[in-house]
């Protein structure tokens, strides 16, 4: 059974309203595709990469699999369950099961970062010393040890994402979504990173689900990758499978031109 | 067909009030669930209390203080003119307890604490916070929304009498120097000024604080776009909330100036 999965997901966004004060209002307002039809699978114990440029809806698509977001149509599965039709006390059962890093780290700047990491073990009302120590072994295991009572404030770039990281494998997730977890950062960290991602999926056999625009990273690290673009899924495969596409897409993308099908907004 | 616009742009503000209405109602009724349950974060709520308290109470001492000498400064001219110096202190109690004090006070914390709730959880939702305490199994209404109502339905009490007491200072000082003896400001407040009032004002203030937390929280936690939009969401907050102090300080009023008539015969 994939770990993730979906059904024919529809998303779109309001996109504004057409100048044309003789239709009624309601006709007037556009909305933007972000997914139409979608369909994949993620399996489990992999690391998956949704690639794609800028603008596409890849962070929207995490969204969707941690239920954040509802989609229009279609299903969201997450080990084997439907989650579109739960209720927000149902979709933190499966939250509690999943791990997010977000883009920016998102950690939260009025607790300490031994605070952020233990937030959720604490939210499940875990003893206070089991709390102490997962905090400390997380941290440790992202080069990280002993910054327990700094702030989100006083930590770089790098750091805040490695502290997220440590929040949101705390709790020994089964599904981890990573949003750009290497954007922003140098080649070393970007690579540190990587590596850590690849050492979680070994160590802890979890599903991962990596978007990222960083081709090098995603080559490397992934075993399955999925390209979106306009909407829609347009390359799926092993890396190398997606490297050999010949679709025009994929080939500007991988080639990193400026000239091609994908248009720059 | 300008008439048809015309309508359907006030269709459109009646409709978006009501939604604003069912929404803040939504957020009532979720977060008299959760403290009903008893899932209330004391440390927030304490911590809450402490930034509402330091924020606002100077402020209302000041505002209200001034407020109630110009009040006595008005009436004693008056009054001492008309022969009545002995109703001054009477006037300036009653007028402080059911409406100076609570209405002032509570725009100070609007002004003050409901703007910063609408910056807080504003800023927190364009740093992806408020979507990473959800993806942490936590209820941004439980979390966020709960501790806050609570320290404000606690707090505007209890500064609004402390602001009352700093009026009828400013009033005592303010008639003093005016022509009235000390002793008849005494004598008339006590005489004119009941228990009643005093507890008729403080009622208002219950409904006061759910209305600037809840439209703080609301305002903030509604909050689109970037740094532009947590601007946006901090001038509505305190906007929305001063103009529903003072709608439902009118009703509010009537109604409980009846039940008082009634119980006095």
């Amino acid at each position: 059974m994939p770990a993730v999965e979906f059904r024919h997901v529809t998303y779109s966004v309001p996109a504004g309203l057409e100048d044309d004060p003789a239709t009624p209002f309601d006709e007037r307002l556009t909305r933007r595709m972000i997914l139409d039809d979608v369909s994949f699978e993620v399996p489990e114990r992999s690391i998956t990469c949704i690639m794609g440029v800028s603008g596409t809806g890849k962070t929207t698509l995490l969204r969707l699999m941690a239920g954040l977001l509802k989609p229009e149509s279609g299903e969201v599965l997450i080990d084997g369950q439907d989650i579109v039709s739960f209720k927000e006390r149902e979709l933190n059962e499966v939250r509690r099961q999943m791990g997010f890093v977000f883009q920016y780290g998102a950690l939260f700047d009025s607790l300490s970062v031994g605070e952020n990491v233990g937030f959720g073990l604490a939210q499940q009302r875990r003893p206070a010393r089991e709390v102490k120590e997962v905090v400390a072994a997380r941290l440790t295991e992202v080069g990280l040890e002993g910054i327990e009572d700094k702030l989100p404030s006083e930590l770089s770039g790098g750091m805040r994402k490695r502290a997220a990281m440590a929040r949101a494998l705390a709790t020994n997730p089964k599904i981890v979504l990573y949003d750009e977890p290497t954007s922003g950062l140098d080649p070393v960290m970007a690579r540190v990173i990587d590596n850590l991602i690849v050492n979680l999926r070994d160590r802890a056999g979890t599903t991962n689900v990596v978007v990222s625009h960083h081709l090098d990273s995603i080559l490397r690290i992934s075993d399955h990758v999925m390209m979106l673009h306009g909407a829609k899924i347009v390359a799926e495969g092993t890396p190398k499978e997606v490297q050999a596409s010949e679709d025009a897409v994929v080939r500007q993308f991988l080639e990193g031109k400026a000239e091609g099908p994908i248009t720059v907004r | 067909m300008p008439q048809r616009q015309t309508l359907s742009s006030y269709q459109l503000l009646i409709q978006e009030v009501l939604v604003f209405l069912g929404a803040l109602t939504t957020l009532l009724v979720e977060t008299i669930m959760f403290v009903a349950r008893g899932a209330v974060s004391y440390r927030h709520t304490v911590r809450q209390m402490a930034e509402i308290g330091v924020g606002s109470l100077m402020v209302a001492i000041i505002t209200v203080g001034f407020s109630g000498a110009v009040t006595a400064l008005y009436i004693s001219i008056q009054l001492v003119k008309y022969g009545q110096p002995g109703l001054i202190g009477g006037v300036v109690g009653k007028s402080l307890a059911l409406e100076i004090a609570p209405v002032i006070t509570a725009i100070v914390v609007a002004a003050r604490s409901g703007s910063a709730m609408a910056a807080e959880l504003g800023s927190m939702v364009v740093t992806e916070q408020v979507d990473a305490l959800r993806a942490l199994a936590t209820s941004p209404t439980q979390y966020l929304v709960v501790p806050r109502v609570l320290a404000s339905v606690i707090m505007l009490p209890l500064i609004t009498v402390i602001a009352n007491a700093a009026g009828l200072l400013g009033g005592y000082l303010a008639s003093t120097a005016n022509g009235v003896s000390a002793t008849q400001f005494m004598v008339s407040f006590q005489s004119y000024t009941y228990v009643g009032d005093q507890l008729n004002g403080l009622v208002k203030t219950i409904p006061f604080a759910l209305l600037i937390a809840l439209i703080g929280c609301h305002q903030g936690l509604s909050t689109t776009g970037g740094a532009q939009g947590v601007g946006k969401a901090t001038t509505s907050a305190v906007v929305f909330a001063m103009i529903a102090v003072y709608i439902t300080d009118f009703f509010l009023s009537s109604i409980l100036q009846d039940v008082s008539l009634r119980f006095s015969g």
